[in-house]
């Protein structure tokens, strides 16, 4: 008689109840990460939500030609204007201090928003019109009930004239939530209401794009020659291991190196893209290097074999056979590691690219700023409405980053299914 | 075992063959044996089992040839192990020859009534029946053996009995001078001596096989 | 007896310290099939690969000895390897197509070495060679699909196709059905001697019967010696070595 059952013996039990907690282990941390995961972009996103919208007053503005010359529109005192107006809202204001407090309703952008206004539109010159502007910080965070009124009037960002005005202004209908498109379009600010994300960005793209355009060539060049040719001797050992080591090297120490090299030694310019990204360029090299020759290892010798055998000379082999099979494989390296270099901060504070960038930068000559850095800066801030915008960059940050991810899985299949 | 083959089934496969070779080799020996015995004393009661042994002979011979044949249909031996499957089909062939030839020396037991004026002549196909039954023993136990020395012996052995067959010729030839009415019986007793003579041609093909066997060399094409 | 098309004396190879082949002296005839066999690690791969030296891609392999072909010395520093290699062919143990098109792969030599001034050459070489290797009616529909989308047998004719496009003088094949199965092996065998019309051929199998079907010479080799060559029918019927008799019997000895 044959026993197949679970009482044939072979100390069944025992080795059935070791695979049940293994598995369990396994699925609990699985559990615990992911509510590590679900927590963070939780948290993250709670925080994000206040970037959504932003804050608007009308406010009725005396625009008469007298004021303002239609020839040379800047030069007219728009602050002064949007003053009277909030004057004329409430003219009961009448000490210094009360009226500061008047003025700082609207976010100190708002004289710049009525020139803009004008500028695009000179047709509203010549009456009074009601505009709407962004309001102050403060504001926003009050009419989302993110100020505690029930502390002592000394202790909160908002006094209770204020208050009063705001609810007389939201009677009125003078106060509105719009989407706040500033935020992705526009550039950094002392205010966290106008405070926007794309100077950074677009550092940070120009910053990848010669990191990318330096390292991967180089890179790749690299790893091709040591796999392919170098001859296997102790130096190509001891480069091969010096490789590894400088994968592991923190980046800031790589920062050093392009503070002393490319700033002090070459004079290159501070704070520009162009020597972020040759910094950053510097500390995904290994990374890349060290993909890129495990990505060729993989291809089979057969390949090379062959090509050698037709009589291909070896560059021939390795261009024509090995390279087109490893380039998925060396692309996700240089993607990885571009991803890497994009989440850097360390090295960018090294060379000075934690400047206040209002405008967007036009080239990679231009001083710019990038994502991880502009984050630190908002974690920096004093203001209580940078919190918000801070949790914002990340997850801007975070979508690039997915973005690449998804380029790289996009390019390897793609690439992966010509044969 | 020195030289064993890999497989060793093949081994077993390739010596059952040889085994069987050499039974039914004992068996034509003692059938000649026998046969020649029957003729001497012209006792016809024997002739009945020695047709009934032939039979069996002739179905060794067919067991042989089918070992043979799906040994090679199954191991594709090459070489040696080649000639040692295929030339056993031609030595049980062989073998199978002269128990035919037994057969009939033993039906001729029946036909003869006296030897009268053959007795001399009678004597003489004796002799070559004993020579035959000692070459096939030698042949036997050269194949045994992988002897091409005592297999080069069988062959050379062979002449006696041609001579012994001419003699009996010209002996017979003699007898019917002198006593006519005996011719019948005479002829065919050259007939049987002719058989003999046969007999011995087959004992040298398998001695040339068992040269064949050992050197991969074919006599009969190289002579 | 022709004149031998390649012919090694006191030819030994080395990898490192370990010797490899030891004082080798073979002759091998033109449009004949020469098998070399013999147990594995006994060097008759490496004998191969030292025809097209294809062993200078080990390191520390070295040479010693003699070994001509059409008269020439393989290990001169005048040869160029590539110029070595685009007359003497290879066909690998596993079928190894490039990962293009079918017809790419056969391509691909005649445009490395420029042996077709135009596309219609190009096209009609491509042609050729399928037909030679027997391929051409299988796949003459196909020829933009990959290399790889072919049976295994028909893979391996296709690397024998490209290896023939560059019209080599030799073609060397190390183990070329052992991935095959007995129908594709069949094919190959029937491929190999048709072939042997044009082409002087030397293959390297595991596959003593094989050996015996498609050759004309054998040679045995062990533990880097070669022990005997000489015409496939002599060294299947009546090897001359006893170690040779042991081996192709299938004996311990």
């Amino acid at each position: 008689m044959i026993n197949l059952t679970k009482q044939a013996g072979f100390d069944l039990a025992r080795r059935h109840r070791a695979e049940q907690r293994f598995q369990w282990a396994g699925r609990l941390a699985i559990l615990t990460s992911l509510a590590f995961l679900v927590f963070m972009t939780g948290s993250i996103l709670i925080d994000a939500a206040g970037v959504v919208r932003r804050t608007q007053i009308a406010v009725a503005v005396d625009l008469k030609s007298g004021l303002v010359d239609p020839a040379d529109i800047t030069s007219a005192s728009f602050g002064a204007i949007l003053k009277s107006g909030l004057r004329a809202q409430f003219p009961e204001v009448s000490t210094r201090r009360q009226k500061k407090k008047l003025y700082n309703l609207v976010s100190p952008e708002g004289s710049f928003e009525i020139k803009r206004q004008v500028r695009d539109d000179p047709a509203l010159l010549g009456g009074v019109q009601t505009l709407w502007l962004t309001a102050s910080d403060d504001l926003d965070l009050y009419l989302r009930g993110k100020i505690d009124t029930s502390l002592p009037e000394n202790r909160r960002r908002i006094s209770n004239a204020e208050v009063t005005w705001i609810e007389e202004l939201q009677q009125a209908g003078q106060i509105r939530r719009v989407l706040n498109w500033g935020f992705l379009t526009g550039g950094d600010s002392r205010e966290p209401e106008i405070a926007g994300i794309l100077s950074a960005l677009i550092g940070s793209l120009f910053s990848l794009a010669v990191c990318f355009s330096l390292s991967f060539p180089i890179g790749i060049g690299a790893a091709i020659y040591l796999e392919e040719f170098a001859p296997k001797n102790r130096i190509s050992d001891l480069i091969e291991v010096n490789i590894n080591n400088l994968a592991a090297v923190p980046s800031i120490v790589f920062g050093l190196l392009g503070l002393s090299i490319f700033l002090g030694y070459m004079g290159l310019l501070r704070s520009s893209p162009l020597v972020g990204g040759m910094v950053l360029a510097l500390m995904t090299l290994p990374t890349i290097i060290i993909a890129a020759r495990a990505s060729l290892r993989s291809v089979p010798p057969s390949f090379k074999e062959a090509a050698l055998a037709l009589g291909a000379t070896p560059v021939q082999a390795v261009f024509h056979h090995v390279l087109p099979v490893a380039m998925p494989g060396m692309l996700t390296g240089a993607i990885i590691g571009m991803a890497q270099a994009l989440g850097e901060t360390a090295p960018l504070l090294m060379i000075g690219m934690v400047a206040f960038i209002v405008d967007l930068p036009q080239s990679i000559l231009e001083p710019a700023t990038a994502l991880p850095v502009q984050i630190f800066l908002w974690a920096d801030s004093p203001e209580r409405a940078f919190t918000e915008k801070t949790a914002a960059a990340i997850i801007v940050l975070l979508i690039f980053l997915i973005a690449m991810n998804l380029i790289a899985i996009l390019l390897r299949r793609k690439l992966e299914q010509r044969f | 075992m020195k030289n064993a083959h890999i497989v060793a089934r093949f081994d077993e496969d390739l010596s059952k063959i040889k085994t069987r070779i050499l039974e039914m080799g004992k068996l034509v020996i003692s059938q000649i044996k026998d046969a020649s015995a029957a003729l001497e004393r012209l006792d016809a009661s024997e002739v009945d089992r020695l047709i009934a042994t032939d039979r069996r002979i002739n179905g060794m011979n067919k067991d042989i040839h089918n070992r043979a044949e799906r040994l090679i249909a199954l191991r594709q031996p090459v070489a040696l192990d080649l000639r040692q499957a295929i030339l056993p089909i031609n030595m049980a062939g062989e073998l199978e020859r002269i128990g035919d030839h037994a057969k009939s020396t033993a039906k001729l037991a029946r036909k003869l009534s006296d030897a009268g004026a053959g007795e001399q002549v009678m004597r003489m196909v004796q002799e070559m029946s004993v020579l035959l039954q000692t070459m096939l023993a030698q042949a036997l136990i050269a194949y045994s053996h992988s002897d091409i020395k005592l297999a080069a012996e069988v062959r050379e052995a062979d002449k006696e009995v041609d001579r012994l067959n001419k003699a009996v010729f010209a002996a017979a030839l003699q007898a019917i001078r002198q006593s006519p009415a005996e011719a019948e019986a005479l002829v065919r007793l050259i007939l049987l001596a002719r058989n003999f003579e046969r007999g011995g041609d087959h004992v040298v093909n398998m001695a040339r096989h068992v040269h064949q066997i050992v050197t991969g060399e074919d006599l009969k094409a190289s002579s | 007896m022709t004149r031998p098309f390649i012919a090694a004396r006191g030819m030994n190879v080395f990898y490192g310290d370990k010797q490899a082949l030891f004082d080798i002296d073979l002759d091998i005839e033109a449009n004949k099939v020469t098998a070399l066999i013999g147990p594995s690690g006994c060097g008759k791969s490496t004998f191969l690969r030292t025809i097209n030296r294809m062993n200078d891609l080990i390191a520390n392999c070295r040479f010693d000895g003699s070994l001509q072909i059409g008269g020439q010395q393989v290990y001169d520093t005048a040869v160029d390897v590539v110029a070595l290699r685009a007359q003497v062919g290879m066909v690998f143990q596993k079928p190894n197509p490039f990962p293009k098109s079918i017809f790419d792969n056969v391509a691909y030599g005649l445009k490395i070495h420029g042996l077709a001034s135009s596309k219609s050459e190009l096209q009609d070489r491509v042609e050729w060679s399928l037909k030679s290797a027997g391929l051409w009616d299988e796949i003459a529909n196909r020829l933009d699909q990959p290399g790889n989308s072919l049976s295994g047998g028909q893979q391996q004719r296709l690397c024998i196709a490209r290896t023939i496009a560059v019209q080599p003088k030799v073609i060397l094949m190390d183990e070329p059905c052992s991935a095959l199965d007995p129908i594709a092996t069949a094919v190959i065998e029937d491929l190999i001697d048709s072939l042997r019309e044009d082409y002087s051929i030397v293959i390297v199998t595991h596959s003593m019967h094989q050996a015996a079907r498609i050759s004309q010479r054998t040679a045995f080799f062990h533990l880097g010696r070669l022990i005997e060559a000489g015409d496939t029918t002599q060294m299947f019927t009546t090897p001359r070595e006893e170690q040779t008799q042991n081996y192709i019997t299938g004996r311990t000895g």
